[in-house]
């Protein structure tokens, strides 16, 4: 980077292309409306899912559906900062943090001797009762 | 007087591929999934945590959920839309799209409003176990009212309408099992002599349009409107849902700026404003990806 402000100055819009930016835009914009389709695509799909029996396959369901909003979401959010390796960066170390959180949270846990919440849960079943 | 201009306001830094405001906007969105992503384990762990029962199913009004998604989804849209608008330089076309995108944000937050209004409205009782078996549950059944059994705490949660509360009584009009609700259990229709045996039951109203039970205060563990106070998932729901509804103010505001400055900014510089409104927009999108986690996880129960 050099340590001449002025080599940085601002630039008018004018000499930016600016077709290729409104171009760009649109562009962006379809990319959008595609998203957002898969989004509520989805969501009606869990929708749908939560409405229907299916057994033994619900936890296997529920957890492809989840996996295809988070996917969602990630992709959305990567092609926010596709081209933006700082932005990349930060959120990526904010995953980091977040999961060194949550680790830590289930480390102070198991000291305490709360325990796994997962692994207590296994010795019961549910009994909720459903008229 | 000696003006300096600000660097990278409107253009990128080499360094970063960024201008000022789309930094600064990832920077606080980054400080965002760290608040949410907080409160998103905490409920992790209450949620795995929670006795059997004690998680209430089917409190919320799916519909009412799944239109205010739709609602955001939209926005979003039109949000995006305002800001290709710009760059085209249709200034009214851009205007039309921010009112579009604020009446969705409103809308949204009155919906929220509706259904916030339905918790303080409702009121939850726990009865106790044997009592509810023995007395209620012939009655409940019988006007189809939903319930739920709390085994960890040998009770039983029914919700509804309060009507009247004495020191001995408690009189609730209860909700019905939800249209949606899968019934997992062969019901039996009622034959006609059991519908006419009912109006003789415990001060059921049965065959009236508003059905009432009475319950004894001796029978109750504990009541309650559906407050934070109530349960775990009230506290949770009111907490997640509150701070979204704090972003989605934040939003509208923001945009009524933008709304009604609109036009000085934009005579003054389209690009910067043009920019602005990119970053409200990057904000906009990041609350539209909240609540599509928030519905799944509250309202999905």
């Amino acid at each position: 980077m050099s340590a001449d402000p002025a080599h940085h100055s601002e630039q008018t819009p004018h000499a930016h292309d600016h077709a290729a930016e409104v171009a760009h835009a649109w562009l962006h914009f379809r990319d959008n409306v595609r998203f957002f389709a898969c989004f509520l695509g989805v969501i009606l799909l869990t929708v749908l899912a939560f409405n229907i029996n299916f057994g033994s396959w619900n936890t296997a369901v529920v957890l492809v559906l989840a996996a295809l909003r988070s996917g969602l979401i990630a992709y959305f959010l990567a092609s926010l900062f596709k081209n933006f390796s700082f932005v990349f960066r930060t959120l990526a170390f904010t995953a980091v943090f977040l999961a060194g959180m949550i680790f830590l949270s289930m480390w102070d846990s198991s000291l305490k001797g709360i325990g796994n919440p997962i692994e207590d849960r296994a010795d019961h079943t549910s009994q909720s009762h459903v008229p | 007087m000696l003006f300096m201009e600000i660097p990278y306001t409107l253009t990128a830094r080499p360094d970063t591929g960024l201008y000022n405001g789309k930094l600064g906007i990832w920077l606080f969105l980054a400080s965002e999934v760290m608040l949410f992503g907080a409160i998103f384990t905490a409920y992790l762990f209450v949620r795995l945590g929670a006795e059997d029962g004690t998680w209430p199913n089917h409190i919320q009004n799916v519909w009412l959920g799944l239109t205010n998604t739709f609602i955001l989804i939209m926005s979003s849209i039109t949000m995006v839309w305002a800001w290709v608008s710009l760059k085209e330089r249709k200034f009214n076309t851009y205007r039309l799209a921010l009112a579009i995108t604020i009446l969705c944000g409103l809308v949204f937050l009155c919906i929220k409003g509706v259904e916030y209004k339905a918790k303080f409205d409702h009121t939850g009782v726990f009865i106790n176990e044997d009592a509810m078996e023995q007395k209620y549950l012939p009655e409940l059944k019988k006007m189809d009212a939903f319930y739920v059994a709390v085994p960890s705490q040998h009770a039983y949660e029914i919700r509804g309408h309060l009507h009247e509360q004495t020191d001995k009584e408690l009189v609730l009009l209860p909700d019905e099992t939800p249209k949606y609700l899968i019934d997992l259990e062969k019901k039996e229709t009622p034959s006609p002599t059991d519908a006419n045996a009912s109006a003789g039951g415990n001060e059921a109203a049965a065959g009236s349009e508003e059905k009432t039970i009475t319950i004894d205060q001796a029978d109750i563990q504990r009541s309650g409107p559906l407050l934070p106070k109530y349960g775990t998932y009230y506290a949770i729901y009111f907490l997640v849902t509150g701070l979204h509804a704090l972003h989605i103010v934040g939003g509208v505001v923001v945009m009524l700026y933008f709304f009604f400055m609109g036009s000085f900014l934009y005579r003054r510089n389209p690009e910067q404003l043009s920019n602005r409104i990119e970053v409200t927009g990057i904000f906009w999108h990041f609350v539209d990806l909240v609540w599509i986690t928030v519905f799944p996880i509250l309202y999905l129960t």
